[in-house]
């Protein structure tokens, strides 16, 4: 296992506001890690600062150990990141089986049809993005990359607004996908579901990070129970 | 080993210069319109200056239809960085006023 994606004490200022501070993200190969964090605390920015989507006002970002000066996605997909936003990731004006063709012809080697059959989507390769439901569509942005083999993968709350039955399936290609050695990060408030997968847990919490180790080491923490995951407990 | 993506999807140019061909005629049929609307005004607008107009117009209404789609992100995840597909979109542009100016030289 070896950390290939770092972005280091990021800060971010939107306006006046600092979002972030001193965040920290990091990508192992052969590990799911879940961000947490309550709404606003700067996770999709973080997520998009490791991205190269936004610049941050301090920190640097490291991919296969190499300090980025001004990283960009496009810079960082070539050698191997993908990122799935939290919506709109797909084109209105290709298929789904075109995306996919396109994520094969990005790096990618598996089987179309096998991946949109894993994903439950065989019968929608036709269609257009717009054409599905907005889980249908989370599957197959998913599958979009799947099939684009990344070395690391960030995914923006990928179980929004998808049924339990859904979340359960994609979580489990998601796991499948940090065992065959991809690293994987991904973000969201679905805490029992997130809990079970992740190897790692990273809490984002006014404007900067703790790495919370495993899932029930983050369960026994007192400020994390007590700031995040309220009275109930996830 | 990373992976290395060096170019576009054959359906994705293809795309492109369509869209880069419609901005053509638009920004083309803009000009016109404001060259005929100036002329009625008893206005010289001087058209020497429209291929230059076209040229600057046309990357930047390829940019704003990009944004539009909603394509930059899976651009970027495909290793496509923005100024490339703009410059792919603005292909038929180029080949297209060229083609204008060249024919209008020649009438002339």
């Amino acid at each position: 296992m070896r950390e290939v994606l770092i972005a280091d004490c990021a800060a971010k200022r939107y306006g006046d506001r600092w979002v972030l501070h001193a965040a920290s993200l990091r990508a192992t190969t052969g590990e799911l890690r879940a961000l947490l964090g309550r709404n606003g605390v700067g996770k999709s920015t973080l997520l998009k600062i490791a991205a190269g989507i936004i610049s941050p006002d301090a920190g640097t970002v490291r991919f296969h150990g190499v300090a980025r000066e001004k990283p960009t996605l496009a810079s960082l997909a070539r050698e191997g990141l993908c990122f799935v936003p939290d919506h709109d990731l797909l084109s209105s004006a290709f298929s789904i089986r075109e995306h996919f063709q396109f994520a094969q012809h990005a790096g990618g080697a598996d089987d179309t049809e096998k991946v949109a059959e894993r994903l439950k989507i065989g019968q929608l390769l036709d269609a257009r993005p717009f054409e599905l439901s907005s889980g249908e569509r989370r599957r197959a942005e998913i599958g979009f990359a799947m099939l684009r083999r990344p070395v690391c993968l960030l995914v923006d709350e990928p179980l929004r607004n998808i049924s339990p039955i859904d979340a359960e399936e994609l979580l489990r290609v998601l796991v499948e996908m940090a065992r065959g050695g991809c690293a994987v990060v991904i973000t969201g408030h679905e805490v029992p579901a997130l809990l079970a997968a992740a190897d790692h847990v990273t809490w984002c919490t006014s404007g900067t990070t703790y790495e919370m180790g495993p899932a029930f080491m983050a369960r026994t923490d007192e400020r994390f129970m007590r700031d995040y995951l309220g009275p109930l407990g996830g | 080993m990373p992976t290395t993506v060096s170019r576009l999807p054959s359906l994705i140019v293809k795309a492109l210069l369509v869209r880069g061909t419609a901005v053509w005629l638009f920004v083309r049929f803009m000009a016109a319109v404001v060259i005929a609307a100036a002329k009625e005004q008893g206005l010289d607008v001087g058209h020497e200056l429209v291929p230059v107009w076209v040229l600057l117009t046309a990357p930047a209404l390829v940019l704003i239809d990009l944004h539009r789609r909603k394509e930059i992100t899976l651009l970027h995840n495909l290793g496509v960085n923005t100024r490339f597909a703009v410059a792919v979109g603005s292909v038929p542009t180029l080949f297209l006023e060229a083609a204008v100016v060249v024919a209008l030289a020649v009438r002339a």
